[in-house]
């Protein structure tokens, strides 16, 4: 049985839209015959953000080579560029691109690529003319969220800060939780200091600071499953992450693979409840968390969590068991279950148990609870 | 006068000549205070045609410099050995010519616990440039950085020294030898390390970096601040990994295992000392600087920021963001660095500062800086602008420059004497596995010098010769600036990591006009010429000086210099300033601004000479160029 408690995460809210680059669940990589395209992008995404160069340059290697299996994805070949660019071999990275042969729908990657390798010389005029939009569009390509980075970068490095900021902005709403999203919302600060906009300044700074320290843990428990891919512990934490930025399907996916793979792992299933009640599956959640009761009895979180549900669905005789339970052992002096005290007091009453209700509900108070026993309207 | 500028706003407001509630002039002086008014409109920039030869030559083996840094072991199991030694060059003896000290670590970090530990090493300057060892001081320790300055206001140069587990004040004598003075760190022997005595595990000494002296509360006596690094227990070092278990994080590089940190090791506190004016020193840090986050601090420099007449800080970190702290002229700093564009990247993720230079590049008549970090990130060039600085690393093509190289000292120089700074970086990697494959650098890196000229893309000087300092691939650290031999063009000394240190004379444009000014402040015994409270410390510390030379029409331009002697990393240049004239044989004028607040103007006068310039006194000594 592990009771778990990784470490202590930042509380960051983030935004709700999902992003393409969190898909590779840092699981073990399928042989390339069956990796699927995302994956493949993933997976070279990954080595370049967790500072693998040399493995994002063998995987694409093997996989951009004449007959290679994405030989004419732009994309791909893209990565493997910047792993080449990442290893200092610039004039193959450049090579490499002009020499692709993408499909047609691939092909903006490369010019996108082309882009960025004229901003890693410092040919900032190039950059931002490259990525410019026909008939006065800000960018060329504007489905694609790195060409909103990469010529606002151009032109903040140019110092028009200020006719940088909406494109900075738009790639900021293309993708949330891009590892450049921290660098967006710090180029956002600039320029409103620039405008003299202190306000939003403090808010765009406060921004990129959270959005970094999200980062800095995502990109921990990532480094951390590739050193222990059989240790449950980084994975969670990495699910965690995941519940924090309201990915709860990908946090989902990752929990139900954990938990098959670790059944015993009540702070996984847990997890796994949480991430399916936060997506309205009351039912799976509730599963879930008596899995982990099953492995850990004394699992006061997911005995509230399962309790609350219960009494949501006017099983009221579950819910007390389980609030009864709370209360009377250790748990019921824990502050972050006080609301056991209240929710049982709340039961008793509905049930007809006046003194009972009134005696937990002092309880209750005597702990710090400031409600009243009586329910608000629903 | 109190200084009540306001540092409450979120954006640093950096004003120009004259504005805010800079210091009054003294009755003599004239009204306005800043540069620009000094002398007619500057010019701009114009891009130059390539040098002639230009080149510092080493010569370091047939002068006498015979100094071989010892850091740790080649493989460099631990961040300690890799962080090099800096110099300070400075007058011993008050003969007139500049001496070098150098810092000293050990073979490894094993011999930091069973000793002898290191002292600092001495090399005397017989006046011509050919230098010959002399006794050290005595001390016994790993030793990093250096700074500079007249500590007991006695007229001569003493420094600073500290390292890892020591922190010494060296008082110069009437024999020119430096003497043990206080001991920074008596107060907290568990932060102290001395080699060859038994240590327990778990009990990391204190370990200092770069060194500034400034004068924060303008008494005219020098504070020191001590920039440290991290926690890093000498008994049992952290090695492979940082955390346990299942959620430690290995200590990798581009796939290679390499030493720990700084990340993942607990960072150490700055510290802020006042001087009392007689080489002793209280810590202030908690009244000075209350707000301090500890950081892996590496560099640190004491210039005018806002212009408003007293020392800021400018703190480079390691990792976390950097500090501009801002001083309210009593001393007390507010850091303002994230809104004045200088904390972090331009992609605003903190980078790896190591080594700070200031100086007027686009000779605006305000100090830019020069910060220079990790492969993979820019050294960058900040230019003081309306508000804060502006970033000109990619305009000028820097980052393309230099994102290969790791980069350590640096300074921005008039070396080929033509009136436009030049910008040097002391390089090479701290891990040796950059040299193994696909890391796009190398662990031995070349010094590198560029040209900057602004509005287009920066130019490197290319070695002429083997015997170029900017030619050898080797890993450098500390450096700092002086004119050894007499010639007034600036000289440079590299003090490389586990080799031998490097001289380079300044063999750029001989034909160029040149000016060297050191300021000296009233002694001590004399009362502060001044109107103002605000004295100037007796070594002249924090004086802008600003020379215009004589120029045909149309090219009029001035030259702003400020004598801050902690540029580079670890290290501590001379205090003279030297100007680079160019075609010009005469000057138009001379401006001091002076740290008490007078302003000093001096007529008209030849180039070629070395001037020695004591407040209210005007030049006591001038030496025509050797």
């Amino acid at each position: 049985m592990k009771r778990v408690c990784v470490v202590a995460f930042a509380r960051v809210a983030l935004a709700r839209v999902a992003f393409a680059w969190l898909a590779f669940a840092c699981l073990a990589l399928p042989a390339a015959a069956q990796l699927g395209r995302d994956d493949a992008v993933a997976a070279l995404r990954e080595d370049l953000e967790l500072d693998r160069p040399r493995d994002a340059l063998a995987r694409g290697k093997t996989w951009t080579a004449n007959g290679g299996t994405f030989e004419h994805d732009g994309e791909v070949v893209a990565l493997y560029a910047r792993a080449l660019l990442a290893t200092g071999a610039e004039a193959d990275a450049r090579a490499v691109v002009v020499r692709a042969s993408p499909s047609e729908a691939t092909k903006p990657w490369l010019e996108l690529e082309t882009a960025r390798q004229a901003l890693e010389r410092d040919e900032l005029d190039v950059a931002a003319r490259a990525l410019a939009g026909a008939n006065g569009e800000p960018v060329r390509f504007p489905d694609i969220a790195d060409c909103w980075l990469v010529r606002a970068r151009a032109l903040a490095r140019l110092g028009k800060t200020v006719e940088a900021a909406p494109l900075f902005r738009r790639f900021l709403e293309l993708a949330p939780l891009s590892p450049d999203g921290p660098s967006a919302c710090h180029q956002l600060a600039q320029a409103a200091l620039a405008q003299n906009d202190q306000e939003n300044a403090r808010k765009w700074f406060a921004r990129a600071e959270e959005l970094g320290t999200w980062h800095g843990f995502y990109r921990a428990r990532r480094i951390q499953i590739r050193e222990h891919p059989n240790d449950p512990l980084p994975k969670l934490g990495l699910a965690q992450l995941l519940l924090e930025a309201r990915e709860y399907a990908r946090a989902e996916a990752l929990l139900v693979t954990l938990t098959q793979a670790e059944p015993t792992f009540a702070n996984g299933w847990f997890h796994l409840g949480e991430a399916r009640r936060k997506q309205r599956d009351l039912a799976g959640a509730s599963a879930a968390y008596t899995r982990a009761l099953e492995t850990d009895p004394e699992h006061a979180f997911a005995r509230f969590n399962r309790a609350v549900i219960a009494r949501m669905e006017q099983r009221d005789a579950d819910a007390r068991a389980d609030f009864e339970r709370i209360v009377a052992g250790p748990a019921g002096e824990d502050a972050r279950l006080l609301n056991a005290h209240l929710e049982l007091a709340r039961l008793l009453a509905r049930t007809g148990d006046a003194s009972g209700a009134e005696a937990r509900h002092r309880r209750y108070v005597e702990l710090g609870g400031k409600e009243p026993l009586a329910e608000k309207p629903r | 006068m109190p200084h009540t500028r306001s540092t409450s706003a979120l954006v640093l407001v950096l004003c120009s000549s004259g504005c805010g509630d800079a210091p009054a002039a003294s009755p003599d002086a004239p009204a306005a205070a800043g540069p620009q008014a000094a002398g007619p409109k500057l010019a701009a920039l114009e891009p130059r045609a390539a040098s002639v030869a230009p080149d510092l030559v080493d010569e370091a083996r047939e002068r006498g410099l015979d100094y071989v840094n010892r850091s740790g072991e080649p493989a460099k199991r631990t961040i300690l050995e890799a962080n090099g030694a800096g110099a300070a060059v400075l007058d011993l003896g008050k003969d007139g010519d500049l001496d070098i000290v150098f810092a000293q670590g050990l073979a490894s970090v094993a011999d930091a616990l069973r000793g002898p530990g290191a002292d600092v090493e001495v090399f005397v300057n017989d006046g011509s440039g050919r230098f010959q060892r002399a006794r050290g001081p005595g001390l016994s320790g790993w030793w990093t950085g250096l700074a500079s300055g007249d500590l007991d206001s006695d007229g001569d140069e003493d420094l600073v020294v500290g390292g890892f587990g020591g922190l010494r004040v060296l008082l110069q004598n009437e024999r020119g030898e430096l003497v043990p003075g206080a001991d920074l760190l008596a107060a907290s022997p568990a932060e102290r390390l001395e080699p060859g005595k038994p240590r327990e595990k778990g009990h990391p000494p204190r370990w200092a970096t770069s060194l500034a002296l400034f004068d924060g509360d303008r008494d005219g006596k020098l504070d020191l601040y001590v920039g440290n690094y991290l926690e890093l227990d000498p008994v049992a070092p952290t090695v492979g990994q940082v955390g346990e278990g299942a959620v430690a994080l290995p200590c990798r590089w581009k796939g290679y295992d390499v030493y720990c940190g700084p990340h993942g090791l607990v960072p150490q506190r700055d510290r802020i000392y006042r001087g009392t004016g007689d080489g002793a020193f209280v810590d202030v840090g908690d009244a000075w600087h209350p707000t301090q986050i500890a950081g892996y601090t590496l560099g640190v420099i004491a210039f005018d920021a806002d212009q408003d007449g007293d020392d800021d800080l400018y703190v480079a970190n390691d990792s976390v963001p950097n500090n501009l702290l801002i001083n309210d002229g009593s001393g007390h700093f507010a850091d303002l660095a994230l809104t004045a564009g200088v904390a972090l990247s331009q992609d605003g993720a903190p980078q790896a500062g190591m080594g700070i230079a200031c100086g007027d590049v686009d000779r605006n008549g305000e100090l830019d800086l020069a910060v220079t970090n990790f492969s993979g990130e820019p050294t960058e060039l900040y230019l003081a602008a309306e508000r804060g600085f502006s970033r000109a690393t990619y305009r000028i093509g820097l980052a393309k420059a230099t994102k290969p190289l790791l980069s350590w000292g640096t300074h921005l120089v008039d070396f080929d004497g033509d009136g436009a700074l030049e910008l040097f970086t002391a390089n090479g990697h701290v891990y040796p596995e950059a040299d193994r494959e696909g890391t796009g650098t190398s662990y031995g890196q070349a010094a590198t010098l560029w040209h900057l000229d602004l509005g287009a893309r920066l130019r490197a000087v290319v070695p002429q010769s083997e015997r170029s300092l900017l030619a050898p691939t080797l890993g450098a650290r500390g450096s700092a600036i002086g004119d050894f031999d007499g010639d007034l063009a600036p000289d440079l000394v590299l003090a490389r990591i586990d080799g031998p240190a490097a001289l380079g004379l300044n063999r750029f444009a001989p034909d160029a006009h040149r000016l060297a000014v050191r300021c000296l402040g009233p002694a001590a015994d004399e009362p502060a010429p001044g109107a103002t409270a605000a004295r100037t410390p007796v070594d002249g510390h924090g004086a802008r000086v600003i020379v215009v030379p004589k120029t045909q029409a149309g090219a009029e331009h001035a030259l702003l210099a400020a004598q801050c002697t902690a540029q580079g990393y670890q290290s501590a240049s001379a205090p003279w300033l030297y100007f680079g004239l160019g075609a010009s044989s005469e000057y138009e004028s001379i401006r001091i601004l002076w740290p008490s607040g007078r302003v000093e103007s001096l007529p008209a006068g030849r180039a070629d000479r070395a001037l020695t310039i004591r407040e209210g006194r005007g030049i006591v000594a001038e030496v025509p160029k050797r």
